[in-house]
């Protein structure tokens, strides 16, 4: 007769091979909360891959090893989003505030033309000006506030935006701000980057992601966090309206 | 090293009883031999209570599927990259968890949101035009593969190495029982009910000599994987 723990481990194997009942989800579920459950798992999936492909690949998941373990940081990132809200626009501003790592609210509409938009704003973001965030003008229509939620070594702010605001309509010049911090940081050193965007419809939440991972100068290990953009309207434009 | 067989729909084996051939052959006969409908079942199970809010249940999902997602992505994208884009894919999968209807099974949806994540990261790294469309088929051929990165390391190379004579190795220590059970699970691709049948004992029994092959072999290998 097996103990527990052993009980517990099977149902892990039969879970790996799709045989466990549903009835036993529960336990499942339960054997799931001890780490050494989980790293057992990650083990016997990661034997099985290497066995059925023959060892070819076998280490090409990661770098020196064969098994690399991403669910924690995936349950943190989920959970985040779960536990999180958009900010409303501050006033007088022209705010479009995402979601950092996109709410379930809202749906990424993935064209070419995004793609092709999120590229080239990525090679534009080398020319960014970098603004100190204490240097941040009043007449600049400062961004809502930034904040920074730190759920791993690095961490880059991202917005929040309310419902329905899919993006910048054509019409409305954009210039978007992003903070960026490594890991807990005063928010003295904290620096905000100023992006400028096309004037079209575009989904900036993923082009402050894809920006964000590759920004020079920033290590943005896993997992990336999220906390608030805002947008800023150039001055000049604004006078001009 | 074996070869696959027609006629009998099954592997040859070489010389230490295992039963080798080329992924895509292997992932053929699984899916003609292995019933879906068990898998299918438990990974519902687990979508469903997703969909009401139950991360734990998607945690589940992620732990059993994380290392073959790692391996799709990581024929993309460089190694370094892989977890995160892996991570990202998830969480892709989260957000669309309600909009997953089960007319397919959720490790082929997952695995569409996979490749489309590490398409995204391509283009934006510029790697790739986006004109360029990743056939699915494509992330299964090793082929390709050797087109889209950079060769294996000689140290990796090494270490895969090392790691498939350890876990022949353990295997060869195995019980005759244990040793058919997870050769006929991890190679054959057959069900636990298929097995017991070919083996002429309970379920239950499969499950267990299963498991404690795996347990055997885990414990062989475990300081090469840590």
């Amino acid at each position: 007769m097996m103990n527990p723990q052993q009980d517990h481990a099977e149902r892990l194997s039969a879970f790996l091979d799709g045989e466990l009942a549903a009835d036993e989800v529960d336990a499942l579920l339960e054997a799931l909360e001890n780490p050494a459950c989980r790293d057992q798992l990650g083990r016997f999936a990661s034997c099985s891959i290497q066995r059925s492909n023959g060892g070819a690949i076998g280490s090409r998941a990661t770098g020196s090893s064969t098994h690399c373990d991403i669910s924690d940081a995936v349950l943190a990132d989920i959970r985040a989003e779960s536990s999180s809200g958009s900010r409303p626009a501050a006033g007088g501003s022209k705010v479009v505030s995402l979601v950092g790592r996109m709410s379930s609210r809202l749906r990424t509409q993935r064209t070419a033309a995004v793609r092709t938009l999120a590229a080239a704003a990525s090679i534009a973001a080398l020319s960014v000006m970098v603004v100190p965030l204490m240097n941040t003008s009043p007449e600049n229509n400062a961004v809502s506030d930034v904040a920074t939620n730190s759920l791993g070594p690095a961490s880059v702010a991202t917005a929040s935006r309310p419902d329905g605001a899919a993006g910048a309509s054509a019409s409305e010049p954009v210039v978007s701000t992003v903070a960026f911090s490594e890991g807990v940081v005063p928010d003295s050193e904290r620096r905000e980057l100023v992006i400028p965007v096309p004037r079209e419809n575009i989904d900036l939440n993923q082009l402050y992601l894809q920006h964000a991972r590759f920004r020079g100068g920033y290590a943005l290990a896993a997992p990336v966090s999220y906390g608030r953009v805002g947008v800023k309207v150039p001055a000049t434009e604004q006078e001009s309206r | 090293m074996g070869c696959y067989t027609e006629a009998t729909g099954r592997f040859a084996k070489d010389n230490r009883g295992l039963v080798r051939g080329s992924a895509r052959d292997r992932r053929e006969t699984t899916t003609q031999t292995r019933p879906m409908s068990a898998q299918a079942d438990i990974d519902q199970v687990l979508v469903e209570r997703a969909q009401q809010g139950d991360d734990r249940a998607f945690d589940a999902l992620v732990l059993k599927y994380q290392q073959r997602i790692l391996q799709l992505v990581s024929r993309f994208v460089s190694e370094g990259d892989a977890p995160d884009v892996a991570q990202e894919a998830f969480v892709r999968a989260w957000r669309a968890i309600g909009n997953f209807r089960g007319q397919s099974a959720f490790f082929t949806w997952l695995y569409r949101i996979a490749i489309n994540t590490a398409k995204n990261w391509l283009v934006s790294r510029s790697r790739r035009p986006a004109s360029q469309d990743f056939d699915a088929q494509e992330a299964e051929d090793y082929g390709i593969s050797e087109q889209l990165r950079d060769q294996d390391t000689p140290e990796h190379l090494l270490l895969s190495n090392e790691i498939n004579d350890r876990i022949a190795e353990a295997m060869d220590g195995l019980p005759d029982d244990l040793r058919t059970a997870i050769t006929l699970r991890e190679f054959e691709g057959l069900s636990y009910e298929e097995i017991a049948e070919a083996m002429d004992c309970p379920i239950g029994t499969v499950r267990s000599r299963i498991f404690r092959a795996r347990a055997a072999i885990d414990s062989h290998i475990s300081a090469l994987l840590d």
